[in-house]
Parts: structure tokens; C-alpha cells; sequence
């Protein structure tokens, strides 16, 4: 196996692959990529087991074969070289000689049949859509996910494909994000799968601004993902997913229309005298008018008014501030509507005029 | 207490066949599974306690007759306000799962509701299921027409489970759920707060939501914690 590539041509797919690989392992080859030289390009891939990332790129001087080089050391080294220095990459028996300009480095390396790699994933539906929607759907909802949740399947996020529509919902059981798109494609069965936590943030990582289309492959126990240059591919969680569609309320009939910024802004400054554990923040609504309390054990105090269209009078409810921000930093619109029932009951965040993003945060008693 | 409130993600209680721990009440399971999917199989009576797994029965019946295409309908006695009216309207269904049948005891429209409801089924060739927490003849019914034809379905004694075997089901019952009950946990709820499986259930799906609102793992000090609060630990 050899090849000769540009140090920038490399350090690209390298940062690509190298965040899947985790710096503790089971086995000492999860440490390695796998690196190939067939069909005319140079292929590079990560994996923990539980997500597989795969880039390829064109390079010269190209002799085929396979091995598996440590991950860390080689984009360390990659990285490290002079901008526009040229690479020449060799297998010699069981090393790796990598030779830059007057730099040589030679590197262990561990047999490609040792690497465990995902091939087949059982397909069972297949959508396309721009690569900056998934990106934007992705990263409006994966704040709202679990962390180390004994709940296993909510450290993680829905991908809930039916009809004409995707949508990712996360949820750790106080708040939930959800936000859909419409597909150019119908889908004939429902399809619900949770991708977990690692997964979603690599893939977030991955995702550009861009008008490119990626491709969603569901199977039967992964997703694969894949653009252009690059092959994504994760394990899903084996397990339902909550009813979420429950918990988002339909009798919130009292409503009030706020802007956004002004309103981020309140709850911002609010937010610094809010008690440091729960992060309480009031909310009274009167007519035309929203004001915001926030206060500590230190007995400090924040107030905020803000103005509101809205008829509602003498409703206050308490909630964690930092999942307002949350909902509101994941909102587009100028204006956000709050939509709300009583002080025990959830509150709808959305755009005043659309409902493809929603966020359902519960109440903080106070 | 915990301030923030959790979201409603529920889980719909699965009372179906296949959930149904038998234990003892083998054979009453295979006798309403036989009412449930065979025409003519003989009609079934359950009595026994609460938590012996009656309703269980009876939906799971319902589910399974419904999921071969028969009509069915199930009636919680108890919980219906006009439970004349309520008898009367169900007539025609191929099987129909009375729950609760002492609710009716003493009321004399009721009893010639479902008395009229006995004899039209039975002359349609549909199928009834019965539940209540004691034999026919100690029900209190006032209409003795009424206790015969029922003393003349099959009746089982559902026994509730036993200590381990309830264990089992809260185990299973919590895995279902992503949550995991460990012995420990299971010895201390076991020692202090000796329940029916019904209210055990209700108990996990209480301690459920409380675990998710405080974001924590169900341990022997949360498990204190929690039915201290809710006022009903036992000393």
C-alpha cells in the first residue's frame, strides 16, 4: 500500500474520521484508522463499534493495500507539518514509513483484518434531503437529549420519518425539541429510530451549511448517512421511544407573542440572580406585558418587563431558565409565542407563525 | 422536594397475554384465552382479591379477540355513572368483559340489564367474561335468576402472585421502562410496603416520573425519600 497526497487533502478526511475514535478502547485496533488504497482513492476509517465514519479522497502515486495506522499519532504528526507539505505514506512489511519534505516518522501498525468494519446495514428506507436542513433539524433538537439517563433509549434522538415529513425529537424528560421538514419523497411506513448520543454529536460535526444533498439510509439496527466524500454510519438504540406526541399540549390556550432577542435578553440578565440549582426564573403574564423575576438564597433579585401581545392576566409560572434560553436559541423567527395553561402544565415555545420547530418545557414549582 | 415538574412520557400499561404472569391461575389463563379465540368455548367467571390480575384478564382477552377480527367491547363497572344504560348499549358484541360485577349488587336496574344482556348473548351466540372479588352467590346480587346463570360459568379463584414472582413482574415491568429495580431496592419495598401488584404498578409508574424529574437513578434512599413524601411510608 502507498500513496502521496497533499498535507491539507489529508487533514481533512483525517479530522473527519479521527473524533469517532474514543482515546480509551477494548481493543487496541479501535485505536488505528483503517487505511486503503483501492479502486483509484485513498479510504479512511473510524470507528468505537458503536459509530463507523468513512472518508475517502483522491491521491497519487497510488499502489493498493490495506492497514491499520494509530489515529492519534498519524493526524498528530499530519497536523503538525508545514502547510503545503507533501505526503508519502508506504506500508514496509509491518510498518508504516511516512515521509514529509525532511521529515520521516515510522509507525506501528496492526493487520486491516483485525478491523472491525459495518457493511451491510439491512436497509429498510432510504430519504434525501439537503444537508443543511438535517443540519439545522439536528442541532435545533440535540441540546434537549439525555446524558446518562438510566433511561437508555432518551440519551438520544428520535428520527420519526412518516409521510411527507422527518422529524428529530430529544427529550431528558423535562423539556422536549422537536423540529420537522418536509421530504420530496413519501415514505410508505412509519419508521421511528433513536440514534445515540455520540452519534448525533459526531454527525452534527459533520453536517455543513451547504446545498448538497445527503441520502438517510434506515436499517434495520443503523443509520448510514451518506455525502459525497463521506459515509456515516451508527448503531441505533434498541428500544421505543417515549409517545412524545403526548406531551406536546393541545389545551394551552393561553398565548402570548414576544420578541425573541428582547426577550433572550431579559432572560439572560434574569438568569444571573436565578437560584444556581435550579435555575428559577418567574414568569407573570398581564395584558401587553411580561415581567421576569429571578431571585437567590442571597436574597438578590432581578426584574425584567418585556412587552407582550398577549390577553393573559394574572398567570404565573416558574421554569428552569436555561431550558428557555435552550428553546430560544434554537428558534429562528423575530417573534416566539409562548403558549401556556396553567402554572403545572407545560408551555409550547414556537415561531409565532410556523410550527416546524417546538420546544415543551414543564414548570418549575416555586 | 423536587421543584421541576416532569414531562408526561407515559407508557401505557401492556396487559396483554403474553404479559400476564400465570403463576398459579394457569388454568384460568387458558380458559379465557380459549373464550377469547374459540367460538363456543364455555364463559368464563373470574373472582379473587384486587392485584390478582382480573382486569389484566379481561383486556388482554378483549386485545387478543379484537386482533383475530371479533367484535369486542369491555365495560369497568365500577367507574361507569349509568351502568344500565351502559349494560344495555353493549348488546351484539362477540365478546364482552364485564369487570368489577359487584358495582351492580343491589341495583336492581342494573341486575335486569345485565340479566336481559346474559340471555340475548347467549341467544346470539357471543361470548361473556366476568370479573369480581367474590363468587356469584356472595356477591350481594338481589336477582336470583341473575346469580344462577352466572354460578353456571366456568369459575376460577385467581390467586394473587407471591412475593418472588411479584418481584419478577416489578422487574420486568421497570426493564420495559429503561429503569432498573435491583434487589436491594426490591428487599426494602418488599419489607415496607407490602401492596398488591396493582397498586405496586401504580407505585413504579409514580416512582418513574419522580426519578425523571429529579434525574436520578431509583436507589434505597430515593425510594425513602419518595414515599416519605408521598405520605404513605410504613413504619
Amino acid at each position: 500500500m502507498q500513496f502521496s497526497i497533499q498535507r491539507e487533502a489529508l487533514l481533512k478526511p483525517l479530522q473527519q474520521v479521527v473524533g469517532v475514535v474514543e482515546r480509551r478502547q477494548t481493543l487496541p485496533v479501535l485505536a488505528n484508522l483503517l487505511v486503503k488504497v483501492a479502486d483509484g482513492k485513498l479510504t479512511l476509517t473510524g470507528t468505537d463499534l458503536e459509530v463507523e465514519m468513512v472518508a475517502s479522497t483522491p491521491a497519487e502515486q497510488l499502489a493498493d493495500g490495506e492497514t491499520t495506522i494509530p489515529a492519534r499519532k498519524l493526524f498528530d504528526i499530519v497536523r503538525a507539518l508545514p502547510d503545503g507539505a507533501r505526503i508519502d505514506l508506504k506500508l514496509n512489511g509491518e510498518r508504516a514509513a511516512l515521509n514529509a519534505g525532511r521529515s520521516r516518522f515510522t509507525l506501528a501498525t496492526l493487520p486491516s483484518s483485525e478491523f472491525p468494519t459495518i457493511e451491510e446495514i439491512e436497509l429498510v428506507e432510504k430519504v434525501s434531503l439537503p444537508e443543511e436542513v438535517l443540519r439545522d433539524l439536528m442541532e435545533s433538537t440535540a441540546f434537549a437529549m439525555a446524558n446518562q439517563d438510566v433511561r437508555y433509549y432518551l440519551n438520544g434522538m428520535l428520527l420519526d420519518l412518516q409521510e411527507h415529513s422527518l422529524r428529530c425529537v430529544a427529550t431528558d424528560g423535562h423539556r422536549l425539541a422537536l423540529k420537522e421538514t418536509q421530504l420530496d419523497s413519501q415514505v410508505s411506513t412509519r419508521r421511528q429510530i433513536i440514534i445515540p448520543r455520540k452519534g448525533v454529536n459526531e454527525l452534527v460535526g459533520l453536517l455543513e451549511t451547504g446545498d448538497g444533498q445527503v441520502e438517510l439510509e434506515f436499517g434495520r439496527n443503523h443509520l448510514r448517512v451518506r455525502r459525497g466524500d463521506v459515509v456515516f454510519t451508527s448503531k441505533l438504540i434498541d428500544g421505543r421511544f417515549p409517545d412524545y406526541e403526548a406531551v406536546i399540549p393541545l389545551g394551552a390556550d393561553k398565548q402570548a407573542n414576544v420578541d425573541r432577542e428582547v426577550l433572550r435578553g431579559a432572560l439572560q440578565r434574569a438568569a444571573i440572580l436565578s437560584n444556581e440549582k435550579y435555575r428559577g426564573v418567574k414568569l407573570e403574564f398581564s395584558p401587553s406585558r411580561l415581567r421576569i423575576m429571578a431571585h437567590n438564597p442571597e436574597q438578590e433579585e432581578a426584574v425584567e418587563e418585556v412587552e407582550a401581545e398577549t390577553p393573559v392576566s394574572d398567570l404565573s409560572v416558574g421554569f428552569n431558565v436555561g431550558y428557555l434560553l435552550d428553546a430560544l436559541a434554537a428558534l429562528h423567527g423575530e417573534k416566539v409565542r409562548l403558549n401556556l395553561r396553567d402554572a403545572q402544565s407545560s408551555c409550547l415555545v414556537q415561531e409565532n407563525d410556523n410550527d416546524q420547530s417546538r420546544h415543551v418545557i414543564m414548570p418549575l414549582r416555586l | 422536594m423536587i421543584p421541576q415538574l416532569p414531562l408526561a412520557l407515559r407508557w401505557p400499561r401492556r396487559q396483554r397475554f403474553e404479559h400476564f404472569h400465570a403463576g398459579v391461575n394457569a388454568d384460568a389463563l387458558a380458559a379465557v384465552q380459549a373464550l377469547a379465540l374459540e367460538p363456543g368455548a364455555p364463559w368464563v367467571y373470574l373472582h379473587g382479591p384486587a392485584g390478582s390480575g382480573r382486569t389484566h384478564l379481561l383486556i388482554a382477552a378483549c386485545q387478543a379477540a379484537s386482533a383475530i377480527g371479533r367484535r369486542v367491547q369491555y365495560l369497568p363497572l365500577a367507574s361507569l355513572a349509568d351502568r344500565p344504560a351502559a349494560i344495555r348499549g353493549v348488546a351484539g358484541s362477540e365478546l364482552l368483559a364485564l369487570d368489577d360485577l359487584g358495582a351492580i349488587a343491589g341495583e336492581r336496574e342494573a341486575e335486569h340489564a345485565l340479566f336481559d344482556l346474559y340471555n340475548q348473548t347467549r341467544a346470539e351466540g357471543g361470548a361473556l367474561l366476568f370479573a369480581a372479588d367474590a363468587i356469584p352467590t356472595q356477591l350481594g346480587l338481589g336477582l336470583p335468576d341473575l346469580r344462577s346463570r352466572l354460578g353456571a360459568c366456568t369459575q376460577f379463584a385467581l390467586k394473587p402472585l407471591d412475593d418472588a414472582e411479584r418481584r419478577d413482574v416489578l422487574k420486568t415491568q421497570a426493564a420495559a421502562r429503561g429503569i432498573e429495580l435491583d434487589d436491594t431496592v426490591l428487599d426494602w419495598l418488599f419489607a415496607r410496603y407490602a401492596r398488591d401488584l396493582g397498586a405496586l404498578l401504580d407505585l413504579l409508574d409514580k416512582l418513574d416520573q419522580a426519578s425523571l424529574a429529579a434525574q436520578r437513578r431509583i436507589t434505597v434512599p430515593f425510594l425513602r425519600g419518595f414515599l416519605r413524601e408521598a405520605g404513605q411510608a410504613e413504619s
